[in-house]
């Protein structure tokens, strides 16, 4: 091979890989029409200016459906953000906490154990994704592609599911191709089918947070489906290893990286069966020395004000009346533990002013002309053998949240 | 390792980079080392049966060398001693060992191949015969797993095998470099049907880095990968979703899911064929064409030609010759002249041999029933396409018609290509039973409605998909026009300016990863010809 020909193979792949570059930005996943708002609640995030945060939020969907940041600033002027994903890979904690504080200075993470169900664990592609292809490109989300592939060989090696799967009749999935997880454009170059939008094109790095990460999904903020109460369980599943491994990964971070922890529990209706696995996590987060909230009591309802009737719209998730009630609750729990300076009026807050603002327009106009009203299913929460999934249930509001 | 994955692109990488860089008198030895773990990568225990094949047409070869190299020794030491009978007597003694070494090899190659593919097949039939006079008893079927490209490697050491027993090159005396021919990876899983004196001092010879040749190599597997990604894997969401389940489909749709099945193997073999042999020439190996725009065939005989030429070349040379000018056919002759006549009792025996290489060719391509149809109904077509030939001329004839004229082809082409889209019921239908199934509604309800009321879009494929799809086919068409007018495509590239060449190649590039059928979104699909 002749220096030439050396030099024109090289330019060759040098201008390939030019081309080649803008095409990984436009066939990733979608910005818009992406209806629950996953990658625009990353954009956001990178949009935020930096180190204005108090505390992040994270977990599975239940998390920004229950919390109203602009709220929260409202009444103690406290900067407090969710970042959950829907079902949240809980194995994913870590990394997106990583992604966070490299560039805002939080004092606090409130963890949503409600990802540690072994169903909310199943490492769904779909579920890896919605954090790895939001997140920049960076080691941490290297990382955490990998971490996600890792945890779905250990998942479907742990002879618990393979019982279950077994007694289902269900195949054992294949492994998550590590090209295609690392490379997002393998899997989303074909959504020039699908239609791309403009927002593909000019670049989808950053959106102004207009409401701080409030849930705004088309009327589910100011849907009511009448719930029947929970019957609510002190009783403890027995952790498996994968389980308390999650949970040991989180609390090792945060002491590496002196980071204070809050697990919570999510005050929604949870089934007899989903109920010990969350408060054996609880239980066990508290053996370790965490501080931990079940919001998920009797007692806990009543002191919010939860009504079942009124403040859910589907038995996982509140509706803006309900998150409402919890944030007025929970802010001032917050407020009055963890003392985060009062922000209110000071420069570069205005944002947060404006985003109240925009919030009480969105929740009075949402609750006068988006009111739907969702004759109850099913008594979920009685059941037994309930086990329907969160994500089959955002499946029901969006139609293709799998899919995204 | 599968040509359509990260693997084989980083493993061709290597090998190529290795290759030329390593001295010319261990080149070769890279690309059996490189074979064997391409090959092993499909699973190490089934690569004992490649290297036992290898190994018995190995050693019969040997001894097929040695003794022809014995004998013409002997015939050169003796040519004045020996009478003309003494001679005679001599080759036959020396045909018959060499018999009995064919037969032995053929025998245990073959064998080998029929007891995985065809034994649970055999065994279901006898059942169900024996089950029919009341015998309880049954064949047990076995839990069989058929080694990549088995039934390709098998056909290349017989021809190694026969070809030695005639003669026809000198045996090979160094096993690695044999376990080499039977083995280079390009050609393993899905051919193209290597023949020994082509292919194998290519592989042994070291080949020095061209510039020229490299990059042609690398254009062409390029345009393997556009035809399988991009139509083939395209087309066959369509076609699996109406072969799936037929029952809901008539007339025109069912047609269209054959010719789409047609046109899907096509590009997924034919590209399979690029990708094998744009490597290979990349390393300065030249494989054997496989494809020659068989749908550009007049007749169902010449699509044969065009298609899956080695297998065809090997079933001339291996089962057709053998069989037509054998004794037997040569009596049958006679015999079949006496009673049907001159002109039908010459062809008889030549038909026949057809007919059989046409079962053997549709029995190759799995064991089932519904391949021994698609056999049956090639062999029909043609013998009566051979047969029918002298009416068609007469009638055109009579009708004034042009038979060189462009109308005229086209139509030949066509009706060939309808001809053999109806074969490919059997090919493609999950059972006999039901490929006849199809055939029948296919031909019994036409409604031609179905191109304009959309139905055609509740197969899996949208509009952008089906645009993809025509334009992937007049691309295919184009280039099959100019290459049928003896235009060498990547030559006429390689002459033009370098802008208009890399916008081309860079083009084609982004085409093949933004429409490629493959990935998350979408799932690209095995090679066909890889399952037989």
């Amino acid at each position: 091979m002749t220096k030439k020909q050396g030099f024109k193979i090289v330019l060759f792949l040098l201008i390939l890989g030019i081309l080649i570059y803008p095409l990984l930005g436009i066939f990733q996943i979608a910005a818009e029409g992406d209806t629950l708002g996953i990658k625009k609640r990353y954009n956001e995030f990178y949009g935020e200016p930096e180190n204005t945060w108090d505390c992040v939020m994270v977990g599975t969907s239940c998390v920004d459906r229950e919390w109203i940041a602009p709220l929260a600033w409202k009444n103690y002027g406290m900067t407090v953000y969710a970042m959950n994903t829907d079902v949240q890979p809980l194995y994913l904690t870590t990394n997106v906490l990583t992604e966070v504080r490299k560039t805002q200075d939080i004092k606090l993470a409130v963890v949503d154990v409600r990802g540690i169900k072994m169903k909310s664990l199943r490492p769904d592609e779909v579920r890896i994704r919605r954090v790895t292809d939001c997140m920049r490109f960076s080691a941490n989300q290297w990382e955490a592609v990998n971490k996600g592939i890792q945890f779905h060989n250990a998942y479907y090696s742990d002879e618990e599911v393979l019982k279950k799967l077994k007694k289902n009749k269900e195949e054992v999935p294949e492994p998550l191709d590590a090209v295609a997880m690392h490379v997002p454009f393998v899997k989303y170059h074909s959504r020039w089918e699908s239609g791309l939008r403009k927002i593909d094109f000019v670049g989808t790095d950053t959106i102004e947070s207009t409401m701080k990460g409030v849930y705004d999904f088309e009327n589910t903020p100011f849907t009511v489906e009448e719930i029947i109460p929970t019957f609510v369980t002190d009783k403890q599943a027995e952790l498996n290893e994968l389980q308390t491994g999650v949970l040991d990964e989180i609390l090792e971070y945060g002491k590496e990286t002196d980071l204070e922890l809050l697990f919570i529990a999510s005050p929604t209706q949870l089934s007899k069966k989903e109920q010990p696995e969350i408060n054996a996590a609880l239980a066990y987060l508290e053996e370790q020395g965490a501080n931990v909230i079940n919001y998920n009591t009797e007692e806990m309802y009543e002191e919010i004000g939860i009504n079942f009737s009124e403040d859910l719209y589907n038995r996982h998730h509140l509706n803006s009346r309900g998150a409402v009630k919890f944030t007025e609750y929970f802010s001032k729990y917050l407020n009055d533990t963890y003392h985060f300076p009062d922000k209110r009026g000071q420069e570069g807050y205005q944002e947060w002013d404006m985003a109240y603002e925009n919030f009480v327009a969105f929740y009075e106009d949402g609750w006068a002309n988006k009111y739907t009203y969702v004759y109850p299913e099913q008594e979920g929460g009685s059941d037994e053998d309930d086990e329907e999934d969160e994500d089959s249930e955002d499946n029901k509001e969006t139609g293709e949240a799998q899919e995204d | 390792m599968d040509f359509i994955s990260v693997t084989f692109m980083i493993f061709i990488l290597i090998l190529i980079c290795l290759y030329f860089l390593v001295p010319d008198k261990y080149k070769w030895m890279v690309l059996l080392a490189g074979s064997y773990v391409f090959y092993a990568f499909s699973g190490i225990k089934l690569m004992i049966f490649l290297i036992f094949t290898t190994g018995v047409t190995f050693v019969s070869g040997r001894k097929l060398g040695d003794i022809n190299e014995e004998s013409s020794r002997y015939l050169k030491e003796h040519k004045a001693d020996l009478t003309r009978d003494e001679k005679k007597q001599y080759k036959s003694q020396i045909t018959a060992r060499k018999k009995r070494i064919v037969t032995a090899a053929v025998v245990v190659n073959l064998g080998i191949l029929i007891f995985l593919k065809y034994f649970n097949f055999i065994a279901k039939n006898i059942n169900l015969v024996i089950g029919q006079f009341g015998v309880t008893e049954k064949v047990p079927l076995l839990n069989l797993l058929l080694p990549l490209g088995i039934s390709f490697y098998t056909l290349q050491s017989i021809a190694y095998i026969v070809d030695l027993y005639r003669g026809k090159y000198q045996a090979d005396r160094n096993f690695l470099k044999f376990a080499l021919f039977m083995s280079f990876f390009p050609q393993i899983i899905q051919g193209p049907i290597a023949r020994y004196d082509q292919l194998a001092s290519q592989l042994y010879e070291p080949h020095k880095f061209d510039y020229t040749r490299v990059t042609q190599g690398f254009q062409l597997v390029l345009w393997g990968y556009m035809k399988k990604l991009i139509l083939a894997d395209r087309l066959a969401v369509a076609v699996n979703f109406i072969f799936d389940d037929p029952a809901p489909h008539e007339g025109f749709i069912l047609f269209f899911a054959a010719a789409g099945y047609g046109l899907q193997v096509y590009a997924d073999f034919s590209g399979g064929m690029d990708i094998a042999r744009g490597v290979s020439q990349v390393l300065g190996i030249e494989l054997a064409l496989n494809f020659e725009r068989p749908y550009f065939a007049k007749s169902v005989e010449e699509f044969w030609r065009r298609w899956h030429i080695t297998l065809g070349s090997w079933m001339r040379d291996y089962v057709f010759y053998p069989l037509s000018l054998s004794k037997n056919f040569a009596n049958l002759g006679k015999r079949t002249r006496k009673i049907f006549g001159n002109y039908i009792g010459k062809k008889l025996p030549t038909f026949l041999s057809m007919f059989i290489v046409f079962l053997l060719v549709g029995v190759w391509h799995g064991s089932s029933w519904k391949y021994v149809a698609y056999g049956i109904w090639n062999g029909v077509i043609i013998v009566s396409s051979i047969l029918l030939e002298p009416v068609y001329q007469k009638m055109a004839q009579k009708c004034g018609m042009d038979t060189e004229s462009a109308g005229w082809k086209f139509f030949q082409m066509f009706r060939t290509f309808v001809l053999c889209s109806f074969g490919r019921f059997f090919s493609r239908g999950k059972t006999c039973m039901k490929a006849i199934d199809m055939f029948i509604r296919a031909l019994a309800f036409p409604n031609p409605w179905v191109f304009f009321n959309g139905g055609f879009l509740n197969f899996g494929l949208s509009y952008k998909d089906y645009n993809v799809i025509f334009i992937s086919i007049l691309v295919l068409l184009v280039v099959g026009i100019m290459q049928e007018r003896g235009v060498h495509i990547r030559e006429k590239i390689a002459e033009q300016h370098i802008c208009f060449r890399w916008v081309i190649y860079l083009g084609a590039v982004l085409t093949l990863l933004v429409f490629g059928y493959y990935g998350g979104g979408y799932s690209a699909s095995e090679f066909i010809y890889q399952q037989f």
